[in-house]
């Protein structure tokens, strides 16, 4: 998973909300002004409030991509992060939780600087949890 | 966050929104098609395909297109500015 693709279908997904949210405003406008029987004038101007108004409610409502904050990117992985830690803590759940926050800091700062998260999500979580063994060394 | 992601998910939005603009245009040609293949299929139905016409004249009308660019152009821009200012409003936070 690349973290330009998570943002562009986050993107597009809040842009197809917006998008369909404005058509049908200034549908209901339009028939509105219709019903009232308005001018062409007042009727333009109701419809481009319409549109304004509720574009721009839905995109306030709308919160920043993913790689803005990285929870999001990273909460998808925390059954892997888990299991990973699991693995290494041997059932110990105080070292277990000691070990989510250390591999779940390195993914973040890795996602951070630029990094794509790898199909094998499992190996590389492995691979961060022995740069937290190495860290704590 | 640095000056490039800004521009990157500027870009981002800018080519989200094409595609959709892109989507709703296909759509409305794909619901044409649908309704005039529907009157050709019925060849004696003077109605349905008098109908199918105006539907067409109709949705493919400028005006009924350049309002949906309109809509998309003004969704782009709340985006994108709105964007910024979170993005501002962090940093100076």
């Amino acid at each position: 998973m690349r973290v330009w693709v998570e943002d562009l279908r986050y993107h597009f997904a809040m842009a197809l909300r917006a998008v369909g949210i404005g058509i049908v405003a200034v549908a209901w406008a339009s028939a509105l002004s219709s019903e009232a029987q308005q001018g062409s004038d007042p009727r333009a101007y109701f419809e481009v409030a319409a549109v304004v108004v509720s574009v721009l409610i839905v995109q306030i409502l709308t919160a920043l991509p993913p790689s803005a904050t990285l929870t999001d990117l990273v909460r998808p992985m925390e059954r892997d992060i888990n299991a990973v830690a699991r693995e290494r803590a041997g059932g110990d759940a105080r070292l277990q939780a000691e070990y989510v926050s250390a591999i779940t800091a390195l993914a973040t700062e890795r996602l951070r600087q630029g990094a794509n998260i790898p199909r094998d999500r499992r190996r590389w979580l492995r691979t961060l949890s022995d740069l937290a063994d190495t860290h704590q060394a | 966050m640095s000056f490039w992601w800004v521009m990157r998910q500027l870009g981002t939005i800018a080519v989200a929104h094409a595609a959709v603009l892109v989507v709703v245009f296909f759509l409305l040609l794909l619901g044409d098609a649908l309704f005039s293949s529907y009157a050709i299929l019925l060849q004696d139905a003077v109605f349905v395909s008098y109908v199918a016409q105006l539907g067409w004249l109709q949705r493919m009308a400028t005006d009924v297109k350049g309002s949906i660019a309109f809509v998309v152009g003004i969704s782009a821009l709340c985006q994108m500015l709105l964007l910024l200012g979170r993005v501002v409003w962090r940093a100076v936070d």
